[in-house]
């Protein structure tokens, strides 16, 4: 169940109220919440981290300049002969978090 | 050095890479057991095992979104396409993922996508298809597109090194028809144009089953001296290469086996038009597929696909320029 319209522009009137409540009490990640504070996690803390690592990415972005038109086709494709990898494995939310195995 | 067919040096490209580095592994319907639809695969999965060889559902977009992830985590996969025609399941994946995924994330995608494609053999609508020019237009991917059995193992080598997401075209109507010597190992086939029969009256451009198509319909053309230039790779083009030979001919020939509208040889001309033109002593002529489903009914397939009449005719008239 989408409990929001598709963006800000759309204050989802078209579903009727009772449908959302109804949806709202089985929100899957409310249940999730309950979950895995039953295991002991913090929810709360797990929330504050990922906030401060969105709000340090915003402002690291909001600080940079515009880039350069000139740059618009670059990049494309990669030229280099680097192994570029996705990430460090550091997903602590997937319960497979360093020293948690 | 030995002597192989087309499909058997798609197979050596494919056994020398993995064995060379288990980064490297293959994933499709069907390739595991039963070796793949065109036996490229027969004994990898006794050599390799089924976590290199990898069996899928019937489902592209699967495999290629599969793919896309391990490669983003330093695998190299390759993906089999049964039919080239069959990618269009899977064309989420290759274009919106695979192909942005370096400009928006700075995450290159190192896999290869194989698409046993073309027709000629009555194989109908569904399994006949030359869609490259679909990928050619979209950023971020590469397409080459071999013609003969050097070519196809050196390209293959090629693709499943390049760190970025690489169409490989492998034209089945040359699987068991194309033989000759390649070279033992590994090897790279550079992504450029090659010219697979040096002349000077005209040139005649092709990539695929129709460089064969070509080489024949010229080869004895009223004393005519015929440049075949074979594309290659198709993303990117090679401008040096096309723009060298027209300036030498004087006269361009495109020929195409997929459908005409937007095909891979509209972006040759486009290119002979812009930056050759003072070069020309003809038009840029074309020769293509008409825009129709491939039909299975031997007369109707060959009235449409380009054959050696309608290449040797196109380029008759261009010759009295």
């Amino acid at each position: 169940m989408r409990m929001h319209g598709h963006a800000a522009h759309d204050d989802m009137k078209y579903v009727p109220r009772a449908q959302v409540e109804e949806w709202r009490a089985k929100d899957p990640i409310d249940r999730q919440v309950a979950r895995v504070e039953s295991y002991g996690a913090d929810v709360e803390a797990l929330r504050a981290e990922v906030q401060a690592q969105i709000d340090a990415a915003t402002e690291q972005a909001l600080a940079q300049p515009m880039p350069d038109p000139a740059t618009a086709t670059d990049g494309v494709f990669y030229d280099g002969d680097q192994d570029v990898v996705l990430g460090d494995g550091h997903a602590p939310w997937s319960g497979f978090a360093e020293g948690d195995a | 050095m030995p002597t192989m067919t087309y499909l058997q040096a798609i197979s050596d490209a494919l056994r020398t890479e993995m064995r060379a580095d288990e980064r490297v592994f293959v994933m499709g319907e069907d390739i595991g057991e039963f070796g793949g639809a065109f036996k490229v695969t027969e004994g990898f999965l006794a050599e390799f095992g089924p976590s290199r060889v990898m069996d899928t559902p019937l489902a592209e977009s699967g495999i290629v979104g599969t793919a896309v992830g391990a490669a983003v985590v330093g695998m190299r996969p390759v993906c089999e396409m049964q039919f080239a025609d069959f990618v269009s399941c899977g064309f989420d994946q290759l274009i919106n993922v695979a192909g942005k995924m370096y400009y928006r994330q700075g995450l290159p995608v190192n896999i290869t996508v194989r698409l046993p494609s073309g027709g000629g053999f009555s194989g109908g609508p569904y399994h006949s298809q030359n869609p490259e020019a679909w990928f050619m237009h979209s950023p971020g991917l590469k397409v080459v597109a071999p013609s003969t059995a050097q070519d196809a193992k050196g390209l293959l080598i090629a693709a499943i090194r390049d760190r970025n997401p690489v169409v490989y075209m492998e034209h089945k109507h040359l699987y068991r028809r194309v033989k000759g010597e390649v070279d033992e190992g590994s090897y790279e086939t550079p992504f450029t144009a090659r010219v697979a029969r040096e002349g000077t009256d005209l040139t005649v451009f092709a990539y695929g089953a129709m460089v064969h198509t070509a080489l024949e319909a010229t080869e004895d053309l009223d004393g005519a001296s015929v440049e075949v230039v074979d594309l290659r790779t198709l993303k990117p083009l090679d401008e040096e290469a096309i723009l060298a030979s027209v300036r030498k001919t004087s006269k361009a020939l495109v020929v195409d086996e997929a459908n005409q509208t937007c095909a891979a040889g509209a972006e040759v001309a486009a290119l002979i038009a812009e930056k050759a033109f003072e070069d020309l002593d003809g038009p840029v002529r074309r020769v293509a597929t008409p825009d129709v489903p491939i039909p299975f009914s031997p007369p109707l397939e060959q009235a449409v696909l380009p054959s050696v009449e309608r290449i040797r005719e196109a380029a008759r008239e261009l010759l009295e320029y």
